[in-house]
């Protein structure tokens, strides 16, 4: 819930700077490569937990001790609260869309017979199995993954780059259809408010240093 | 998917380790030497630290480190003034003892392979710790970078290299005991 403060905060405030170096500086930091992801559609989901690894909420970006911060600032700006909480919601529809997304893909036998077919003829032209420490079994899995994510290459020091490079374009036709709409809804959906949040983090951050006459990040010791 | 069982290999970088070492130091030789000099930065109470060596105890065999992060205790442990053949034999001895029991892993990257971009921003003991990372999740194994560094976390956040807040990942694990 969030507070009114009787007592203003004065001039050099700590309390104002720990809002500063310790939530708004690192989630301008760290904002800009969630929407490195999001732009390409990669929205890091991962089969294994069926999470997205990468984009997270905004808590735990943060380090752990800086959580107290981050509840300070919360509570006394209203604002905050308001420009904040969004963010976590659209990741847990994201989260939600993606995992819909992968069920009804991996539990689609054209799709799966597509990838047990191309794995078998990349394995009979002699190349090593793709799918590094998972099982056979579970290879389907990656590759839903990587449709999931709109994965477009692979860099080269994963087992299964060569294998996307040659078949990736034919398991991305597999995105489409009313949860892959859904999905892409969703990931433009925090696209467009993460580029609205790193506006309100800097101007926010600015308003802050200006009007308690702080620097925007800590000096070092001279 | 529920049974989807992966194994999970924990990367750890200076922080934690040296709390570890530290705290073990302490309680074992009850000498407040290192304790006084050394700041704790993850392990700030006694259930985080129970917590973490109940931690490594049940990821034993799975626990990895690079050669950096062993030579930049050193560092820290003479810095701390142990300089006298005694404190560094306690101190080593407690490391190697340790290390031994919990069946740790060390990796070697070697500064040519590494990325500079990486090294100009980090240097090479964080670099060689995302790049033992990076290297194995490109086999598809679950390295997990722990760290309480907010430099490292962005680093491997970028590079999409595994990476969990060492303060949450004990938490976690204590209330799931």
């Amino acid at each position: 819930m969030t507070k009114t403060s009787k007592s203003k905060p004065k001039k050099h405030s700590p309390r104002i700077a720990s809002w500063v170096y310790g939530v708004i500086n690192p989630l301008l930091e760290i904002i800009p490569i969630e929407l490195s992801f999001l732009r390409k559609g990669n929205v890091t989901f991962r089969f294994y937990n069926k999470e997205l690894e990468f984009i997270r909420s905004l808590e735990n970006y943060l380090s752990p001790s800086a959580r107290h911060v981050y509840r300070d600032f919360l509570n006394a700006n209203a604002d905050a609260t308001e420009q904040l909480s969004g963010h976590d919601e659209l990741v847990h529809t994201l989260e939600s869309a993606a995992q819909e997304a992968f069920t009804i893909l991996s539990d689609n036998p054209g799709f799966v017979n597509k990838v047990k077919c191309h794995l078998n003829e990349y394995l009979s032209a002699g190349q090593s199995y793709p799918g590094g420490a998972y099982q056979e079994e579970q290879f389907p899995l990656l590759v839903a993954e990587h449709v999931i994510n709109k994965i477009e290459s692979i860099p080269d020091h994963f087992t299964d780059s060569k294998f996307w490079a040659r078949y990736g374009v034919e398991f991305l036709k597999f995105y489409s259809g009313h949860e892959f709409d859904i999905l892409n809804k969703a990931c433009k959906a925090l696209l467009n408010y993460d580029e609205a949040l790193m506006s309100w983090l800097q101007a926010k951050s600015y308003h802050l240093c200006e009007t308690y006459d702080i620097p925007a990040a800590p000096i070092p010791n001279t | 998917m529920a049974g989807i069982v992966r194994t999970e290999y924990f990367v750890l970088d200076t922080g934690p380790l040296l709390d570890f070492f530290v705290w073990q130091c302490d309680k074992q030789y009850h000498s407040t030497w290192l304790k006084n000099a050394i700041q704790i930065v993850a392990l700030k109470d006694e259930i985080l630290k129970d917590g973490f060596r109940a931690f490594l105890d049940r990821h034993k065999g799975r626990l990895i480190t690079s050669s950096g992060v062993i030579a930049e205790l050193q560092g820290h442990i003479l810095r701390a003034g142990g300089n006298t053949i005694e404190l560094q034999r306690r101190f080593w001895t407690l490391v190697q003892t340790q290390m031994c029991r919990l069946k740790f892993l060390e990796d070697t990257r070697h500064i040519v392979d590494m990325n500079t971009d990486m090294l100009i921003k980090l240097g090479p003991v964080d670099t060689s710790i995302i790049e033992i990372a990076k290297l194995n999740t490109g086999s598809y194994k679950h390295f997990i970078v722990l760290t309480s560094d907010s430099r490292v976390f962005k680093r491997c956040e970028e590079e999409q290299v595994s990476v969990q807040w060492t303060e949450r990942t004990i938490e976690q694990f204590v209330k799931s005991l």
